[in-house]
């Protein structure tokens, strides 16, 4: 794995694709696990993924999240390398959900991120 | 035969007695006089109905002609009249209007003619073939006016002398009980049923607009007017009243309500300005009362839209008059034009709207209505009467008879905005307007960047050239940023100082005791492929400065960093610009002058929308 390479920015219906990659997500935290080893992220495309963090959340967190993380065999569960909790916002997910299937349909045009393992 | 008609029901009626629901058999439809009426698109059909033991004709109102033309009606069918009127003939004759009716059983189930009907006797004078004679009589009992046209008399063929019957009204609202089909103390008739050749009528009607008083002013004097729409059961006019009749009519009406009108005068109808299907229209005159009527009435329906989906639009021919509703995905700013054949001055803006045939088209207001729209959010707009022309593909223009709703209380209007919210607002819609490019676009929006303008050449035509562009003011001159102007209001022009404490105005030729600050500011705008000196005029510039002219006035003359800071504080914002470009010369220098017609903030969204609209179009292409 490349530390620091930017990671491909993808959607709920994308992730298969990406199994075993390293990938970008952007979502609503839906649900906290109660251990708070793990939450629920609704991504842009309607898609609900179970993202599993290495140490259990020591804060609230609500909101938009991006998590960088690996998508593991099942591909509705990432294992989170990092995320950064950026609260509630008004924030436009449709659009969101077509720039991001844009940036994948134009590959030439947009960078990709590295899905190196 | 399992089908039970009311026998013996229409002499009932023929008698003036109220009979709910009855149910008889259709023996014949026939279309009136197709020929006579040229100017006509709406067909009327007379039928013969039986109830087994008599036969007598009636009329369908013109709603009803979809059921003829779906093939509901064949010969033979029994139906049930759901809500019918009965007029009352010269001869003791009625007819019976049908404005609603249920299928019984179709035609072909029935099979053939239910009992051996005779022919309905008549109350005196009309001889035996009576059911027959309301056609056939072709004097119209009162010709009002001269020069009556051939289609008036189409129109009195089928309903003769209905007008004298209304002399008579006591006699026929005693007649029989009633029973709420036409509620005291009125008798009302159908506005279907309304020609020129009648002077004493009642309708009762639903207000389904009102539009705004109008004035005109020409050769032949000036004066106001408004039109409004009625309509009831059997359909719908429109009714103008003019000068005095608009003073005395306008705040007494309100839309929605419903009113006994009498006593207007009709005359036939100019279908190019109008989508309300009746041969006639409506002018209140000296003696036209309008009562409001007090209970509410649930039979008389509110505002009749025939809508065509976007999609229908591309199939059909220019300067059709037709009702739309969609849902307002953009709104343009209110722009101005000058009129070519009057030179007059009108101001407009452009809807672009889409329905769930994701097409989108566009829609043009006018005047009071494009001023005042407000197009966030979405709203639903539903128009009545709005006419198409294929200019720039094809597009639409609400027309001073239209009828402009904005998120109207029908279920189609729901439904669109339902469909928008969920599934339409992303979706990849088609416009079948505008597919001009490039320069003496006036109208549409222009995207460009810098550098198309000037590789386009923008400006350096007969006509002025506009485009928008998203950019950033890089520079500003602090100096001549502002000067003193006319203090009267629409002058604006510059004034000098007189030393005395005075300003003088050359325009005005007058002196004032003061002055107030204009501002006339000049900023360089920047895309990523160029930049672009252009002038901003008041508003704009208070608009990019963030502060009111007179306040920087002040600021300059007693705070000068603060006067910088304003400037300082505007660098570097980004906006969407609306520019006017025009190849002007200074003496006899000619220069390319941009000037700022409207500047915007950036709606992120709105922008990033835009951008994926045209990703995907150059996809596409």
């Amino acid at each position: 794995m490349e530390e620091g390479q930017p990671k491909p920015r993808i959607n709920g219906s994308m992730l298969p694709k990406f199994q075993g990659s390293e990938v970008c997500l952007l979502g609503r935290v839906k649900e906290i696990d109660p251990n708070g080893t793990s939450f629920v992220l609704g991504l842009s495309d309607g898609v609900d993924v179970q993202v599993q963090l290495q140490d259990p959340l020591q804060d609230m967190i609500e909101g938009m999240t991006e998590v960088i993380g690996h998508v593991s065999q099942n591909p509705r569960v990432i294992n989170s390398s990092q995320f950064v909790n950026l609260g509630e916002m008004d924030f436009d997910m449709t659009l969101y959900d077509e720039a991001v299937k844009i940036t994948h349909e134009f590959p030439n045009y947009y960078l990709q991120g590295s899905t190196a393992q | 035969m399992s089908t039970q008609l009311s026998s013996g029901a229409l002499e009932a009626i023929n008698d003036g007695q109220q009979i709910d629901k009855p149910v008889f058999q259709l023996l014949a439809l026939k279309k009136l006089n197709p020929a006579a009426s040229t100017n006509t698109t709406v067909d009327r059909y007379r039928i013969m109905l039986s109830d087994g033991v008599h036969n007598n004709t009636a009329m369908l109102a013109v709603q009803l002609n979809q059921m003829v033309a779906d093939g509901q009606l064949e010969p033979n069918t029994v139906i049930c009249l759901d809500r019918y009127v009965c007029n009352k003939l010269a001869g003791n004759r009625r007819v019976v209007i049908i404005l609603e009716l249920t299928v019984v059983a179709p035609g072909s189930q029935v099979g053939g003619k239910i009992g051996n009907p005779i022919a309905l006797p008549l109350g005196g004078g009309g001889g035996s073939n009576g059911q027959q004679a309301p056609a056939l009589q072709h004097t119209p009992q009162q010709p009002m006016r001269a020069g009556a046209s051939p289609m008036g008399v189409a129109k009195a063929n089928s309903f003769p002398g209905a007008g004298g019957s209304f002399n008579k009204q006591g006699n026929y609202g005693g007649a029989g009980p009633s029973t709420g089909m036409m509620s005291p103390p009125k008798q009302a008739q159908p506005i279907s049923s309304l020609t020129p050749y009648q002077n004493r009528w009642t309708i009762k009607a639903r207000v389904s607009n009102k539009s705004s008083v109008r004035t005109w002013s020409n050769s032949r004097g000036e004066g106001k007017l408004f039109s409004m729409d009625l309509c009831d059961q059997s359909g719908e006019i429109r009714a103008t009243a003019f000068k005095e009749q608009c003073d005395k009519f306008y705040d007494l009406i309100e839309v929605g309500k419903v009113y006994f009108i009498s006593r207007g005068t009709l005359k036939t109808a100019n279908r190019q300005y109008t989508s309300i299907t009746n041969d006639y229209e409506m002018t209140f005159n000296n003696d036209t009362t309008m009562v409001p009527c007090e209970e509410e009435d649930d039979s008389i329906p509110t505002m009749q839209f025939d809508f065509r989906t976007i999609g229908q639009l591309e199939d059909m021919n220019k300067d059709a008059i037709l009702d739309v509703i969609g849902v307002v995905k953009s709104a343009s700013d209110v722009t101005t034009i000058t009129t070519k054949t009057t030179n007059r001055e009108l101001t407009k803006r452009e809807l672009h709207i889409i329905d769930d045939s994701s097409k989108v088209v566009t829609l043009t207001l006018w005047g009071n209505e494009a001023e005042k729209f407000d197009g966030t959010s979405n709203p639903v707009i539903a128009v009545k009467g709005a006419r198409l022309s294929d200019f720039g593909g094809r597009s639409l223009s609400v027309l001073m008879s239209s009828t402009l709703m904005i998120n109207p209380d029908i279920p189609r209007a729901h439904h669109l905005k339902g469909w928008y919210d969920t599934v339409g607002h992303t979706q990849d819609a088609q416009s079948i307007s505008e597919q001009r490019m490039g320069a003496g676009a006036g109208a549409n929006s222009n995207w460009l960047t810098l550098e198309e303008v000037y590789s386009q050449n923008l400006g350096q035509g007969e006509k002025p050239d506009y485009f928008t562009t998203k950019g950033t003011i890089i520079f500003m001159r602090k100096e001549n940023s502002m000067y003193m102007a006319c203090p009267s209001s629409e002058c604006n022009k510059k004034v000098s100082d007189n030393g005395d404490g005075s300003y003088h105005c050359e325009k005005c030729g007058k002196d004032y005791p003061d002055f107030q600050y204009r501002l006339l500011l000049s900023a360089n705008v920047a895309d990523p492929t160029d930049t672009q000196w252009t002038t901003c005029f008041q508003e704009t510039a208070e608009t990019i400065l963030g502060m009111k002219a007179d306040e920087l006035g002040r600021l300059k003359l007693e705070d000068e960093q603060a006067f910088n800071h304003v400037f300082e504080k505007a660098s570097f914002e980004s906006y969407v610009f609306r520019m006017r470009i025009k190849m002007e010369s200074y003496n006899e220098e000619a220069r390319l002058k941009c000037t700022c017609m409207s500047v915007k903030p950036i709606d992120v969204k709105e922008q990033s929308k835009k951008l994926i609209m045209d990703i995907r179009t150059l996809a596409a292409a």
